[in-house]
């Protein structure tokens, strides 16, 4: 008989109770899965999240039954999150797609076929594409997600085949401003230092992160130093307070889109009270200002910020922080042994991401807060290989492998001999960046697109706008995935596509790491890596256009086996041949030597030797980086070789206070923000298939603060309206002092059509890293009921 | 009020139970613990544990929200489990799937919550 949820409660009150006055439980037997009784372990890497922790697959008579962390691994020493503790339930989930998929037009049903027919209809509709309206007329749109070898192996086959540099991924939605942060400030690319650093750091100024649901390993390392020493300050700026904020000595609470005035104004601070550091200045950097970085002087930047006063900034920043907030929180990064800062979400998807980037790093090379243990500006990553896949290894639209500008002819010339190709093969012009490529979709110029491993019809901003284009005849659309997603739903052709620990591959995390997972697990039914996927269709493009040179794209890949042999291979074309020289050189970090190391090797690693080491843990320090002594210019311990600044030195970068490009109005009075809950991933497609995770969190729900809630008759659970000049979600309420006043924050996971944030949300982008700005915009709220009961939705 | 009150026969409720607890627990041959936890509706399901145990077992929710599993947001479920595989009790390799080194260091014959207090977290010899 079905018990009551009192009766439930009752239970779980004695239960409880028992456990906590110390009566023993009894020890069941069968409840003792230890690690002996399973067959194997299979070592690997995380499938979600940017942190890159190092994990085991446990499997039993060839079924995986559990995950668990790896204690020697440097990323993770052993935790995992929820998330990491249960994605095995992926890979033997009854709805993983098992057949390629097909239909003729959008409307149709689609019929199961045959890979070969599915590879010959995918080449087909490439060719024609580009026979009839030219090579721009196709595009690729990949992830983070992806394995490198896949990154790479599809921005080849795009641009030496077919000649396009129409290539990017969803890093775009969530690492472009940063990319061009570190160009801009460091001139190169990705964090200096380590997650090694967090236990050194004695300050953490954490901003635009929810670090503790979005990278909760991390902020569980940031908790213990916290914890263990507690002199150690921690600042959490954010219009928001979260989890993350239970941690802070200081939380900075400002009305969204006033950072840039924060950050200016410690700054300020530093440099009145004469904390900046002189000697590294000297020593080590320039500064610049306007569009065209123009040089500037220490005393025009000095006068640049100073009407940046704490009391100005506290004014801009709404009220909320004082003056003296500013200067203390400016006294802390500066004076401490070390700081480090974490970014993550809330500072790249901005209308200003870049300038915002740039602004965190000014504070760092001011004080010369880098390069020492515990000292770094460390942009966090989101996706497991946005850095290893796709802003290494050639997956943006601009960015060749090894982090060659397209425009630049040396840098392609470099790529086309390694790849055996014609020079002047690789078109000069940067191809379509994200938002123009589904732009195009919408106008007619994307004939045929291939969609790798993400969900754009729910990750767009304002994606109602762009799944018109996506619906309809004119764009022939390839999705590869292991599951539906609403993005499916557009498709023509959707590729099963093995899932991790079905294939093969490197990914490579935040702090530079690269590390290997290999196959343990048959992929179900007929699902493909996409290595081999993407070799196939190229074997048949080569056909169709009588085109040798995609054939010659190919060539060194043809005939090995797709589990091991053919991954292997792309790695090492792109390792041994396209990062010589370039400083994510990773010539040492080969299968073999990844097949050793616990927890994979950071670059540079030149040489195997090194790599067997671990690598590269801080970038730029002679005696730490091979590459700083073989780089070294001089007599300085620090030698700053990035490719993008030649004059060899860290720049400061003037940059003013801008509002975000959507400001609430009388019609639009409410900030909308949204960000990630801890039990979801992306889109859901696979947290949303593990019960444990989609109970935590069925439906997204909207955060709004008490007083605006008073002042608009909310109670907690009504269903509330949400609407932006774009679109309209109904969410259940949620009232608590999280957001600041003025401000609703909602999550973007919910598949569910009338959940899905992103409709909602706004589609202005950077002007230079062309990184929307989710984080912002303005919206009007109106409670319509009381509190409904409501279930989850899954594509199916 | 209503809360109030509720949390007042919780508390009774729970001093009785506790008295009750060691009938109720060995009243039967052993079970599973997957039949531990009552049945719930699909949608009752959609709520999460924490939601109930807030009012149900307020203290149990307050030590682990205060505990380095609250701080860190290890959720009931990462330990317990979900329904279809809900178990009162915490397996060793539940622990494990996080404290893998652990279980080397640790009495290799002792459940893991024989030393370390469930909720709290704390050993039994810690004093802070």
């Amino acid at each position: 008989m079905a018990q009551t949820r009192r009766d439930f409660l009752k239970m779980t009150a004695a239960l409880s109770a028992a456990s906590f006055v110390g009566v023993q439980l009894p020890l069941q037997e069968q409840q003792l899965a230890h690690a002996k009784d399973a067959e194997a372990w299979h070592r690997g890497t995380c499938r979600l999240c940017g942190v890159g922790c190092r994990l085991e697959l446990g499997m039993k008579d060839g079924v995986p039954f559990a995950l668990r962390g790896v204690a020697d691994a440097r990323t993770n020493y052993g935790f995992l999150c929820m998330k990491g503790m249960h994605f095995w339930q992926c890979l033997g989930h009854k709805e993983r797609l098992k057949k390629p998929l097909y239909r003729a037009k959008k409307s149709d049903p689609f019929k199961e076929i045959s890979w070969d027919k599915a590879l010959d209809i995918a080449a087909s509709q490439f060719a024609d594409a580009v026979k009839k309206n030219g090579p721009n007329s196709v595009a690729y749109y990949g992830s983070g997600q992806c394995l490198t070898e896949e990154t790479y192996l599809f921005q080849k086959i795009m641009r030496g085949g077919l000649q396009t540099n129409n290539v990017d991924g969803n890093p775009r939605l969530c690492m472009a401003s940063a990319v061009g942060g570190y160009l801009g400030s460091f001139g190169a690319d990705e964090p200096i230092g380590s997650y090694a650093d967090l236990e050194k750091a004695h300050c953490f100024f954490i901003i635009g992160s929810n670090t503790a649901e979005a990278h909760p390993v991390l902020f569980r390392r940031i908790m213990r130093r916290k914890l263990d020493n507690p002199e150690v300050k921690v600042i959490n700026a954010d219009p928001r307070v979260s989890q993350t904020s239970r941690i802070a000595d200081k939380h900075l609470q400002f009305k969204p889109g006033t950072d840039l005035s924060l950050l200016n104004a410690m700054a300020n601070v530093i440099i009145e009270e004469k904390l900046h550091d002189q000697a590294f200045l000297t020593n080590y950097v320039a500064f610049k200002q306007g569009k065209e970085g123009q040089d500037a002087s220490f005393e025009e930047y000095a006068k640049f910020v100073a009407p940046y006063t704490p009391e100005a900034a506290a004014k801009t920043c709404g009220g909320k922080i004082t003056a003296e907030d500013i200067r203390q929180v400016a006294r802390w990064f500066a004076t401490s042994k070390g700081t480090m800062s974490l970014w993550c979400m809330g500072i790249n998807q901005r209308k200003q991401g870049v300038w915002a980037n740039n602004l965190i790093h000014n504070l760092h090379i001011l004080t010369g807060q880098l390069l020492k243990e515990g000292a770094d500006s460390f942009s966090l990553t989101g996706q497991p290989n946005a850095c290893g896949g796709v802003r290494e290894a050639g997956g943006l639209c601009h960015i060749l492998p090894g982090h060659r500008p397209v425009e630049k002819e040396k840098m392609r010339n470099q790529v086309e001999e390694a790849w055996g190709v014609p020079l002047g093969r690789i078109p000069a012009e940067p191809g379509m960046h994200t938002m123009s490529m589904f732009t195009g979709i919408n106008e007619g110029k994307i004939k045929a697109i291939w969609i790798n491993c993400t969900s754009p019809a729910q990750s767009l901003p304002n994606c109602n706008l762009y799944n018109k284009g996506l619906a309809t005849d004119d764009c022939f659309t390839i999705c590869t995935d292991i599951f539906k997603t609403r993005t499916t739903e557009f498709a023509n052709l959707i590729l099963p596509a093995a899932f991790h620990f079905e294939k093969t591959g490197v990914y490579g995390c935040t702090e530079r790491r690269q590390q290997l997972t290999r196959k343990a697990v048959k992929a179900p039914g007929e699902a493909k890596p996409e290595v081999w996927i993407a070799r196939e269709w190229a074997k048949r493009l080569a056909a169709k256009l009588n085109d040798p040179v995609i054939a010659q794209c190919i060539k060194p890949f043809e005939g090995l086996e797709e589990d091991f042999a053919l991954p292997q291979a792309i790695w090492d074309e792109y390792t041994q041949k396209l990062t010589k020289g370039r400083d994510n050189d990773l010539r040492g970090v080969s299968y073999a030597v990844l097949a050793r190391m616990a927890d994979g090797v950071q670059w540079p690693a030149p040489t195997e030797e090194f790599a067997l080491t671990g690598g590269t843990a801080k970038k730029f320090v002679k005696g730490i980086d091979p590459m700083a002594d073989s780089e070294s210019k001089n007599d300085l311990p620090y030698q700053f070789y990035g490719p993008a600044h030649e004059d060899r030195k860290l720049w400061i970068w003037l940059r003013p206070q801008a509002d975000p490009s959507e400001i609430p109005d009388a019609e639009y009075p409410f900030y909308l923000s949204t960000g990630r809950i801890i039990d979801h991933w992306h889109t859901m497609s696979m947290t949303g298939r593990i019960p444990e995770l989609l109970r935590a969190n069925p439906h997204a729900f909207v955060e709004i603060n008490p007083k605006d809630a008073e002042k608009l008759g909310i109670k907690p659970g009504d269903m509330i309206e949400i609407t932006s000049r774009r679109g309209t979600n109904v969410l259940p309420a949620k009232v608590y002092e999280g957001p600041i006043e003025g401000t609703v924050f909602a999550y973007w996971h919910d598949q569910e059509a009338n959940r899905m944030i992103n409709k909602v949300t706004k589609d202005d982008y950077d002007p230079s890293a062309k990184e929307p700005e989710f984080k912002i915009c303005a919206v009007k709220i109106k409670r319509i009921s009381g509190p409904k009961p409501l279930t989850p939705f899954i594509v199916s | 009020m209503k809360r109030n009150i509720t949390g007042i026969a919780h508390g009774l409720l729970a001093v009785v139970l506790i008295a009750l607890y060691p009938c109720l627990v060995w009243s039967g041959p052993a079970k599973s613990s997957k039949q531990v936890h009552p049945e719930l509706s699909k949608q009752e399901k959609y709520i999460d544990c924490a939601q109930c145990h807030t009012e149900a077992t307020p203290q149990v929710h307050q030590e682990w929200f205060a505990s380095l599993h609250g701080l860190a947001m290890v959720k009931c479920y990462q330990c317990h489990g979900t329904f279809e595989t809900f178990r009162v009790t915490p397996t060793r390799q539940d622990c494990a799937s996080c404290h893998e080194n652990m279980m080397k260091k640790c009495p290799q014959d002792k459940a893991c919550w024989q030393c370390h207090i469930p909720h709290t977290f704390k050993t039994k010899t810690t004093k802070k």
